[in-house]
């Protein structure tokens, strides 16, 4: 059994143009039982403190009319232990009117330098969550945990066509990462303007380079979400397909997943079962060799848990989430990348995507490459390709490896928007599906 | 109803809205039953005008409605300029309950019943598949108060299955989501498994489909994802902001005289909405489109307020209900029921008059990229080729590009006299065969 207790206050505020659109002042507090019974499992989350009992009685009861035959959880030492918030530049300590100014300031930079803009929008959040967990094996875990971030999208429209960009950021552990964005702004509205004149990419097959932030979401989305053992722990096609020891890719492919990066958005000290963080391989020189793991999954497969079993807030149960995503950097420059590709796309940057045997994801914009050069910038930069297909056609991957955290999340289910992080460098693939009229 | 004594006392307009939701869950996962959930929630919020601005705050059960009253009117001083008043008590209907009394005696028994019935006929049509099955039962209250006298109530109950259907072999995952919004009766049962079969079947032969420009044949549930880029351009927020496509078509022609599609709350066979919005205006029928005419955009009071328009309604606090989480201080602008009229053509009909196309049923990642231009484009999660009108593969990792306006328009060729019941309870949609899609 486990019983994990939440309270927390999220604070946010958007900007329209000057105009403050909505400001949130948000308090939740609730907790939540979660049972297994060979193999049953039951859960349940309540606000009242009056209910507990209540609830504790009912998911037993849900957990035993589920039983089959026994509980398969892989063991782990239980853990008692506090972690308390320790940052850099604690956001409690910069007043409401200061964070209005920073973001005023960004806005009137924008307005002020790129007049012919239609529109600016801005948006705050910072999360302050004290979370208490106890399970039947001995842990008791109280963590503070912080989650913070911030963007400004600037949108320019002409006709009928609107094009936009945002620049974001965010952290786990200081503020000062809201700080300092003119240089991006600046590049950000030159971009959304010259969008406006720039043609829509002709859709077809081509070798792509990925940036580091569009190549992080890449790994995310088609490959990340696919290691997530939950989703196939009782599924023998699966299984056998993700079966370990497997070439997945070149020798220079090595993805991997972890906890351990403080600062960013996906640093977590425990998971939601109490299992301690850890960096989780992947994939190392292109073969398969681990997967995201709840205690369950972990069992099922006999292997070890990895520290990924995360929920969104106590209203829902853990399941297998990623926490910092990345594609490790490897040896070549950008000029390696580019300089033999006759015909091809430079995708930069990203408006989402989703994954699966078929990935698919939105570029911010683009560049066609010929002859081995950037050439005019593209606009709809839409990409998609088989998962495995595509891992196997990465074929040279940069040395720039970054960190990519911003004021987006993750989504599983229902639980959205998850704080995670990715990291990846600019990656080459020989062929991908670029969409768009032909 | 009797006005609780605090919200007498203020003397800012002040609304507060409080849901009260419990879900019920059974989950069957990889071909077995496995675990059973119960969530509780209770969420609340107000939002005031002071000095002219707006200030909000939203809290949860322990928090009380006088606390959330003073932070509010504490931020409201950062708080955007009110364009808006509060409606008064001009709502006729104070307690609203619909009539659930089909899923008053649901329990989790007959849930689990119900998803071992279906389970079982699934596996047995289909027994190298994988299945999960969700099935939830929620029921909830919300309540809004004004300070203008409103006090309305609105309770109901609602219950979703969600099929997902896996099949996974080397160079072959296949995905397959179905499912319905209400109790299924007998009829409804055997409807439903028989597609979900008949899909899936479908999908294990692929058929190669060369790059290029095909009539595409889509099915409501893909069209719901390509009618999001439309929900965006009538959204009174896009409109004020400019950024719309839309903003200076009002009662202008936007696609071809025979789309019609309207905003129901009260829709037969749809999701039941509350009679009267999540800020007090009353709701009703309304065309979107009507003749391919533009004819009105979705509103809350604040937009309606900036644009010089009557409120449509469409100020939302809590999207899902009762199957929401949080409900929001400011509303978010979100349609009812999606009801397009159906054609006259019987998709047989359409089926058989494609020589070489596509029959698009569920697609991915539409929502992502700039929806706002009309510009949609996502994989064929699960599409078939067609054949000289048949049927004769799955399209494999390929993608569908267009326009939603062009494909209302100059490249809308059909539009069926079908509008199926689907997993999507609040959009009724014929199927619609577009010309000349790009498929990459």
């Amino acid at each position: 059994m486990e019983i994990r207790s939440e309270s927390g206050l999220k604070e946010s505020f958007e900007f329209s143009d000057r105009e403050m659109s909505r400001m949130n002042h948000f308090s939740d507090s609730g907790f939540s039982i979660r049972v297994c019974y060979k193999g049953g499992w039951g859960f349940s989350s309540f606000n009242s403190p009056e209910k507990l009992e209540e609830f504790a009685a009912e998911t037993v009861s849900q957990a035993r009319h589920l039983a089959k035959d026994k509980t398969q959880l892989a063991p782990v030492d239980p853990v008692v232990d506090t972690v308390k918030l320790d940052l850099i530049e604690d956001p409690r300590r910069v007043s409401l009117e200061q964070k209005l100014d920073l973001f005023r300031g960004y806005i009137t930079h924008c307005m002020d330098k790129f007049p012919g803009l239609a529109r600016i929008k801005t948006y705050y959040f910072e999360e302050i969550r004290k979370i208490d967990f106890m399970n039947s094996e001995g842990a008791d875990i109280t963590q503070e945990k912080l989650d913070l971030g911030g963007s400004v999208t600037v949108f320019a429209n002409r006709d009928a066509l609107t094009q936009s960009r945002t620049v974001s950021s965010g952290s786990s552990n200081s503020f000062h990462v809201i700080r300092g964005w003119e240089t991006e702004l600046d590049k950000a509205c030159e971009i959304a303007l010259q969008l406006l004149d720039a043609p829509a990419v002709k859709g077809g097959k081509m070798p792509v380079i990925l940036d580091p932030i569009l190549a992080s979401t890449f790994v995310h989305e088609a490959f990340g979400h696919m290691s997530e053992a939950d989703d196939y722990h009782r599924n023998p096609g699966m299984k056998e397909i993700f079966t370990l020891g497997k070439r997945f890719g070149s020798d220079i492919l090595t993805i991997y997943d972890t906890g351990l990066d403080i600062g960013s958005r996906g640093y977590i000290k425990y998971d939601d079962e109490g299992v301690p963080a850890e960096k989780t391989m992947l994939i190392e020189n292109g073969i398969l060799t681990g997967r995201l793991h709840s205690r369950e999954s972990a069992a099922l497969f006999n292997e070890k848990p990895t520290g990924n079993a995360r929920t969104l807030n106590y209203r829902f149960p853990p399941i297998c989430r990623m926490r910092n995503t990345c594609l490790a950097g490897g040896p070549h420059s950008f000029d390696d990348l580019i300089s033999d590709i006759k015909l091809g796309v430079y995708a930069v940057d990203t408006n989402g995507g989703t994954g699966g045997e078929m990935f698919s994801f939105d570029a911010g914009y683009g560049y066609m490459i010929r002859n081995g050069r950037i050439a005019e910038l593209i606009r709809d930069v839409q990409l998609s390709g088989n998962l495995f297909t595509t891992l196997k056609q990465i074929e040279r991957i940069g040395k720039d490896f970054k960190i990519i955290d911003d004021a987006g999340g993750c989504g599983k289910g229902e639980q959205f928007p998850l704080e995670t992080g990715t990291s990846a460098p600019h990656i080459f693939i020989s062929r991908v599906t670029v969409g768009g009229d032909q | 109803m009797k006005q609780p004594k605090w919200i007498e006392t203020i003397s800012d307009p002040t609304e507060f809205f409080e849901s009260q939701v419990v879900l019920t869950e059974v989950n069957f996962q990889d071909n077995e039953l496995r675990d059973m959930q119960t969530r509780e929630v209770v969420s609340k919020s107000v939002r005031t005008i002071s000095d002219q601005r707006v200030g909000t705050c939203r809290g949860g059960y322990s928090d009380t409605p006088e606390d959330m009253y003073r932070t509010a009117r504490r931020l409201s001083k950062y708080g955007r300029r009110a364009a808006f008043d509060l409606p008064s008590h001009s709502v006729a209907i104070q307690d609203e309950t619909i009539d659930t009394s089909g899923l008053d005696q649901l329990d989790t028994e007959k849930m689990i019943d119900l998803g071992n019935r279906i389970l079982r006929k699934l596996t047995d049509a289909l027994p190298d598949w994988t299945i999960h099955i969700n099935l939830r039962l929620s029921s909830g209250t919300k309540h809004l108060r004004n300070s203008n006298g409103i006090d309305y109530r609105f309770g109901t109950k609602a219950f979703n299955i969600s099929i997902t259907l896996g099949f996974a072999e080397t160079g072959n995952i296949i995905e397959i989501f179905n499912g319905r919004e209400f109790f299924p009766d007998t009829a409804d049962l055997e409807q439903l498994i028989s597609e979900t079969v008949e899909y899936a079947t479908l999908s294990m032969k692929t058929a190669d489909l060369p790059e290029g420009k095909y009539p595409v044949l889509v099915h409501p549930v893909a069209l719901t994802s390509f009618f999001d880029s439309l929900g965006q351009a009538v959204n009174g927020k896009m409109i004020f902001e400019g950024l719309s496509p839309l903003k200076d078509k009002l009662f202008q022609n936007v696609c071809d005289s025979s789309v019609s599609i309207f905003d129901d709350p009260f829709a037969e066979h749809a999701v039941r909405f509350s009679s009267v919005s999540d800020e007090g205006v009353p709701v009703k029928r309304r065309p979107i489109i009507e003749s391919g005419e533009l004819k009105m955009f979705m509103t809350d009071l604040d937009y309606a307020a900036r644009l010089g328009v009557e409120p449509s309604g469409h100020g939302v606090k809590l999207d899902g209900f009762p199957s929401g989480d949080s409900v929001l201080a400011d509303p978010m602008i979100s349609p009812t029921n999606i009801i397009m009229n159906p054609g006259d053509t019987p998709l047989k009909q359409l089926l058989e008059s494609i020589r070489s196309g596509v029959l698009l049923v569920q697609t991915w990642d539409v929502w992502s990229g700039t929806l706002i231009n009309g510009d949609v484009s996502g994989s064929i999660h699960l599409g078939f080729r067609i054949e000289d009108g048949k049927l004769t593969g799955r399209v494999k990792d390929m993608r569908v590009s267009g326009n939603i306006y062009r494909f209302l328009g100059a490249q809308l060729a059909g539009m069926s006299r079908e509008r199926p019941v689907t997993l999507v309870g609040s959009v009724q949609l014929p199927y619609l065969l577009f010309n000349d899609v790009s498929i990459t």
